[in-house]
């Protein structure tokens, strides 16, 4: 069981990894590594202004990206997991593709979809798609039969079992595949942004500040980038414990 | 005696059946139910109990030989069939209210089309609450209504299943193995519930059962399943139809043993 991390753990984390950051710069002492007291105002005042407009165009590339992968893969998915002859002719194809790791076919994707937000869009997208189909094709081939059953014979045909069967029961999985890609998902954007873009944090931290020694200013980027990564993992865990509350107490 | 012969409830004919790659569960099987009667089906495990209420319910197709409910034949479940399953089929992730609502939720989402809803089918919101409500009530479980299935007894989702099918006002019920692994109280009050139900209403009642005692409780007619031909016993000494004489009561039983026995 999982419980939603209340605030005060979270403060301790964040106080406790500012410190090591103060002491490991005061260490190194060199202007690779800057104390968070210089790199936290630049944030601050950043993100209500240029930063803020790169922190966007990633969370809105991320956000594309999960809403695309969540669309075509949940369908498919549950598709795939009621049709088990069709299934049995694209699971071993599913099953090479799937631990591929997609960053490979960045130059692939850029040369066929062309150089727009688009192509690192579905880049993106690529990778979680394959997290959620799996999990909702499994969800969907083992839900019990009796269950299916029961609300056929209250008249469900196969929209109905599809709306108030197949659907919520992928609910929890798809969050749990979401939040699971989420931290890939902003790596492999971090990566996409580095080149054939203008607008992202992956193009502020690699060319805007790290290629022109702006250290201080890059240390926000990198902020801003885990920033993402922290706000995405923890809004869908939110959105988990709320689908999941019938789950908990029942080895009770 | 009724003057007009009005069709069976349930109409079984020539009727076989086999899960793919296995030997036929039924050959050439046929059997009738009258409106009104309070049928119980027994038979040792594997014996194909189970299937003939999936197909009674129009959930699984027979090879060959028809099925007819009210003289219509069977091609899809009808609305006015209740069938509750042994595992019970509640959403794990929906209350008990929104459990037994869930017929008429379905219902409502295809609209009054006479093929997954009948034509007399409740769609306001207010009739819907107030008709669940009554069923909760009645079924002991109103103070539950917003827990999951997960957090309940056994009973008590036996309960919710019932609800939900009865909210439904079926006119045949079926039930498989309702009142096993249930407590002694509860298992009682169910079993008046049902034959309260049985006296109040038009229905039909069919319940499947390997406990020879419960079907002798539960049925007016046995239908006895095994390896042999079928065969039906009347039990007039069935609870619904007062208390039974303890020597009729051994005598049947007996009877029963007996035919069971020549099937294991």
């Amino acid at each position: 069981m999982r419980a939603r991390i209340p605030i005060p753990p979270a403060v301790i984390g964040l106080a406790m990894f500012l410190a090591i950051w103060e002491v490991l710069s005061l260490w190194v002492h060199r202007p690779i590594l800057p104390s968070p007291v210089t790199v936290v105002p630049i944030f601050a005042a950043g993100i209500f202004g240029d930063l803020g407009q790169h922190f966007l165009a990633s969370a809105g590339r991320v956000l594309a990206a999960m809403v695309l992968s969540v669309v075509t893969a949940v369908p498919i998915g549950l598709g795939l997991g009621q049709m088990q002859r069709i299934d049995r002719i694209f699971a071993p194809l599913i099953a090479i593709v799937y631990p591929i790791p997609k960053i490979v076919f960045l130059p692939v994707i850029y040369v066929l979809m062309g150089i727009t937000d688009l192509s690192k869009i579905f880049l993106i997208s690529l990778i979680i798609f394959f997290q959620i189909l799996v999990v909702v094709r499994d969800e969907a081939a083992n839900l019990p039969p009796e269950l299916i059953l029961s609300v056929r014979s209250l008249g469900a045909g196969r929209r109905a079992l599809f709306r108030f069967v197949y659907l919520p029961a992928s609910v929890p999985v798809v969050l749990t595949a979401l939040r699971l890609s989420a931290g890939t998902a902003v790596a492999v954007l971090f990566i996409a942004e580095q080149s054939l873009t203008t607008y992202g944090l992956g193009y502020y931290i690699v060319v805007e500040t790290y290629q022109v020694l702006r250290y201080p200013e890059m240390y926000a980027g990198i902020l801003a980038m885990g920033l993402l990564g922290l706000l995405i993992y923890f809004a869908i865990q939110g959105l988990e414990a709320r689908f999941t509350r019938y789950q908990k107490r029942n080895d009770a | 005696m009724s003057t007009q012969p009005s069709p069976p409830k349930i109409d079984v004919r020539h009727l076989t059946f086999a899960y793919p790659g296995a030997t036929a569960v039924f050959a050439d099987f046929s059997w009738q139910a009258a409106p009104g009667e309070a049928w119980a089906i027994i038979g040792p495990s594997g014996c194909g109990k189970s299937t003939l209420l999936y197909i009674l319910a129009g959930l699984a197709r027979p090879v060959s030989g028809t099925v007819a409910i009210d003289g219509t034949p069977l091609d899809r479940p009808r609305p006015k069939t209740g069938l509750v399953l042994q595992d019970h089929g509640l959403l794990p992730w929906a209350t008990v209210t929104q459990n037994a609502r869930l017929g008429l939720t379905v219902w409502r989402f295809y609209g009054v089309d006479d093929r997954h809803a009948p034509p007399d089918a409740l769609m306001d919101d207010a009739a819907i609450d107030a008709r669940v409500n009554e069923w909760l009530t009645r079924l002991g479980i109103a103070d539950l209504r917003h827990q999951y299935p997960g957090h309940l007894s056994r009973g008590q989702r036996q309960r919710t299943a019932l609800a939900r099918t009865l909210v439904m006002q079926p006119d045949l019920l079926m039930l498989d193995e309702p009142f096993s692994a249930l407590d002694a109280p509860t298992r009682e009050d169910l079993q008046q519930l049902m034959d309260d139900l049985l006296a109040e209403t038009a229905l039909t009642r069919v319940i499947v059962t390997h406990d020879i005692d419960e079907a002798l409780h539960m049925g007016r007619r046995i239908l006895v399943l095994g390896g042999g031909r079928p065969q039906v016993v009347d039990n007039p000494c069935a609870r619904s139809c007062g208390t039974p004489a303890p020597e009729d009561f051994l005598r049947q039983r007996r009877h029963l043993r007996d035919l069971l026995g020549e099937r294991v």
